[in-house]
């Protein structure tokens, strides 16, 4: 950074503005011709035929792509908003958190058939409707996660950095953008990047729609997938599986990378020791005529953002406003609590008379066995990945070479993998049940081993100087310095690859490939069967029984374990 | 003096680190002996080298060139006679204060009674006495650095090397810290026959060493050597003025001349 500051304006090179104008007028033609296709005319019952043509690929990549982006936007203006909620109103902290945490591993692709209705009303003769749906799935994939950690952090921001924005007479606003939110935003970016894999096995999920009883294929590499595996074309899958790694790998390189790369000025820790994360992207930016003026125009936005508005805040006298609101703020949160009650006991009254209760006998059983399965995938993720992450991440070398591959291929999502899987275990005449554990881990592996990794390599130097000094060895080495250190992103880890388990469970249980179907005895079978066939009072039960499952993990295991990690083996 | 044994010797030894494109030379030129019975210094402003050269001692970094010996043995890696005292503490957040003290022990694969019997031993020493089943983070600073110690201590090293112990400390702790852990050295109630101390509170240096090397320069050498000839039980703030006095100027003098 010292040498592209010190760098007069002859050192940047017109070859970079010519690679940054052409990526970015690409992008937004791309965006303006996905954009127009988006609110195409629908009539309610049908879409163009879907092809599996390979010249049109690269459209459905475009569609798909707008999809995640829109998705992408949604996501991080409800972590702002709720975030913030969460973090400075603690009655409002007492609904949002159980509720975003419950939300976050709740089965997303079970729930996509109830909002079906209210998307299409939103947009009568439009795809948009139906883009709605697929928006709102990468939306549940990423958006929890996201909040959380933008809460998390925002507690934790160091005090007397907080006491010194009051001591300068700051104003809440300015406090917010000038330190909560920029604090948080190297977390928040790493967790929005493992998040993609999430977005990506929604949208998967949901761009074959069911709307009543027909199915609609949104253009998109998911129907594409889909597609291909209902007709038993392992061509078109593979060549879907290409499209999607190339989409991955330009949306790491022309989004995240240049964010993460600019984002490491935020990191509140002295950095001298560790290498910055590089990206061409970034470089040619900051070498560049255009993004010298991009810099200034967002410099200029940043000082409206952050000065004039409030301005207008104070102008009208609303600070004084809520100033005085805020005097009955036991009335207020009284009426919320009150209200949030009500909502909830109209709808679980409403939900009681809905759900076909006849099946209620069997569902202990089902939730047994694939409670089963995603306990012991998440043992046997753990008992394999830990050990692989503390070696990645004691190695700073190989953390650097392994960090992008992994990032990629924990992006793919599973269940492109499953019919191949199918494939494998009809030739060998295996049995579904036990192979579902292996396939949940593909979900969930990629969330401990990241968080592992993560977890070692940054085990304070000192910690390493004394197991050396004294030269522990052997199991003493592992368990009273790596893996205690480690233990805390592990539990991070695996509470959010639990999340994933869930709802991989649902589409692991069921197995498609051409006209072969394979189906495991569980929950997860019974949910995907009833969404599948549109029998929607038991896909909602099917998916409360899931949401009980999910809550009971979440009070009973992760936060005693959480609280656990937290207070013994976080450093000071 | 003369006729100790030597317990430590350097040799010409040299450091410097590769960034990216350019070599930045941290240490040059450094030779000395530690003799047994003796406390050495290694005085100089922040950034000097000092725990650098620390480092290399321990076996925690590897010289560009030169060599170390501790106790005869050349140090390629950890040395099993040395032990450190880190001016952080270092203690790790999961183990009880007695885990803490027994993991030196435990890392020599001693016998559990044995661990058990030295670790106790080291806690009524160090005066933990009571607090054996506490954890780090519920005690003061003072009594952390006294877990430090007690760690370092247990394993009998026959070097021990302190990294600015009593800097993270307040005045007053750190003061009682050093008066304590002077006492225990003094009647030889504890195994060590030799320390380094980095450090650069020039007091501190008078009042705990017999010899004092000034560390100042880019890269680091050392270029002054005092000492401090009046008995360690005989120091009080009094009788050691002058050699503060002198140090701490010759200290800025050279400080002065280099940062120009």
């Amino acid at each position: 950074m010292q040498l592209t500051k010190n760098a007069s304006i002859w050192n940047r090179l017109a070859i970079n503005d010519v690679i940054i104008i052409a990526t970015l007028l690409l992008l937004a033609g791309s965006f303006f011709y996905g954009w127009q296709e988006m609110h195409t005319y629908f009539n309610g019952t049908s879409l163009p035929e879907f092809s599996l043509d390979y010249k049109q690929l690269p459209y459905y990549t475009l569609r798909t792509t707008m999809r995640l982006c829109i998705g992408l936007v949604y996501s991080v203006i409800f972590t702002l908003i709720f975030g913030v909620l969460a973090a400075k109103f603690t009655a409002m902290r007492r609904v949002i958190l159980p509720f975003v945490n419950f939300m976050e591993s709740v089965p997303l692709v079970g729930f996509l058939t109830f909002t079906t209705a209210f998307f299409l009303g939103l947009y009568p003769h439009s795809v948009m409707g139906l883009e709605g749906l697929a928006i709102f799935a990468v939306f549940t994939g990423q958006a929890w996660n996201m909040m959380l950690t933008l809460y998390q952090t925002l507690r934790v921001v160091p005090h007397e950095l907080s006491e010194a924005t009051v001591a300068f007479r700051c104003n809440p606003w300015l406090r917010f953008w000038r330190l909560g939110f920029l604090y948080s935003v190297p977390g928040l970016l790493w967790n929005t990047m493992v998040s993609q894999s999430a977005a990506w096995f929604a949208l998967i999920a949901s761009e074959m729609l069911t709307v009543g009883n027909q199915s609609l294929n949104l253009p998109g590499i998911g129907s594409w997938i889909g597609c291909a595996i209902n007709d038993g074309n392992i061509h078109a899958v593979l060549w879907g599986l290409l499209a999607l790694v190339i989409n991955i790998v330009l949306f790491d390189q022309l989004l995240f990378r240049p964010l993460v790369r600019y984002a490491t000025r935020f990191k509140y820790e002295d950095t001298c020791a560790r290498e910055r994360p590089g990206s061409w992207f970034y470089t040619c930016l900051a070498h560049s005529l255009t993004g010298y003026l991009l810099g200034k125009c967002c410099a200029a936005f940043a000082y409206f953002w952050l000065f004039r508005l409030p301005k207008a805040w104070y102008y009208l006298k609303f600070d004084r406003l809520f100033a005085a609101l805020s005097v009955l703020n036991w009335l207020w949160s009284g009426v919320w609590y009150l209200s949030i009650a009500v909502i909830c006991l109209y709808f679980g009254h409403q939900l009681w008379f809905y759900l076909p209760l006849e099946y209620l006998p069997h569902l202990p059983a089902w939730m047994g066995l694939t409670a089963a399965r995603v306990i012991a995938a998440m043992l046997l993720s753990i008992i394999i990945f830990t050990p692989l992450g503390i070696w990645i991440g004691l190695r700073p070398g190989l953390v650097r070479f392994f960090q992008p591959i992994i990032q990629i291929l924990a992006a793919i999502p599973a269940n492109v993998f499953y019919p191949v899987i199918a494939v494998i275990l009809v030739a060998w005449h295996q049995d579904l049940n036990g192979w579902t554990i292996p396939m949940i881990m593909l979900g969930t592996q990629w969330y401990v081993l990241f968080n592992v990794i993560a977890g070692a390599s940054v085990i304070p130097a000192q910690m390493t100087d004394v197991s050396r000094i004294f030269r522990a060895g052997g199991i003493m080495w592992w368990t009273k310095y790596t893996l205690p250190a480690v233990f805390p992103y592990l539990v991070t880890g695996i509470i959010s690859a639990a999340g994933g388990a869930w709802n991989t469970a649902i589409a692991a249980e069921v197995l498609n490939w051409g006209s072969i179907t394979l189906k495991a005895e569980g929950l997860g079978a019974f949910i995907s069967a009833t969404t599948d066939a549109g029998q929607n009072p038991e896909a909602a039960l099917g998916c409360l029984a899931m949401c009980v499952l999910v809550a009971l993990c979440v009070i009973f295991i992760w936060k005693p374990l959480y609280r656990y990690a937290e207070t013994r083996f976080k450093y000071d | 003096m003369k006729n100790l044994r030597t317990v430590l010797e350097i040799k010409n030894v040299a450091k410097s680190f590769r960034r990216e494109r350019h070599t930045l030379d941290v240490l040059e030129n450094i030779n000395f002996n530690v003799h047994e019975n003796e406390i050495v210094a290694l005085l100089g402003k922040s950034g000097s080298g000092k725990s650098t050269l620390l480092r290399i001692i321990a076996g925690l970094e590897a010289p560009t060139s030169g060599s170390v010996v501790c106790n005869d043995l050349p140090v390629k890696g950890p040395c099993p006679d040395a032990s450190m005292v880190f001016q952080s503490f270092a203690l790790f957040p999961w183990l009880t204060v007695f885990d803490n003290i027994a993991f030196g022990l435990q890392a020599l694969g001693l016998p559990v009674d044995e661990v058990n019997r030295r670790t106790v031993d080291m806690i009524d020493l160090i005066g933990l006495a009571g607090y054996a089943d506490a954890w780090p983070k519920e005690l003061s600073g003072g009594m952390r650095q006294r877990i430090g110690f007690a760690r370092a201590l247990a394993v009998e090293p026959q070097l021990l090397l302190l990294d600015e112990p009593f800097s993270a400390l307040d005045i007053y702790t750190g003061h009682k810290l050093r008066q304590e852990f002077m006492h225990l050295w003094q009647h030889q109630k504890i195994k060590t026959k030799a320390m380094v101390l980095v450090t650069h509170n020039v007091e501190e240096a008078v009042m705990l060493c017999d010899r004092i090397l000034l560390m100042t320069g880019t890269p680091g050498t050392l270029t002054d050597t005092f000492h401090i000839d009046i008995p360690g039980r005989k120091r009080n703030a009094e009788n050691i003025k002058p050699f503060v006095d002198t140090i701490t100027e010759t200290l800025n003098m050279k400080i002065a001349a280099t940062s120009v």
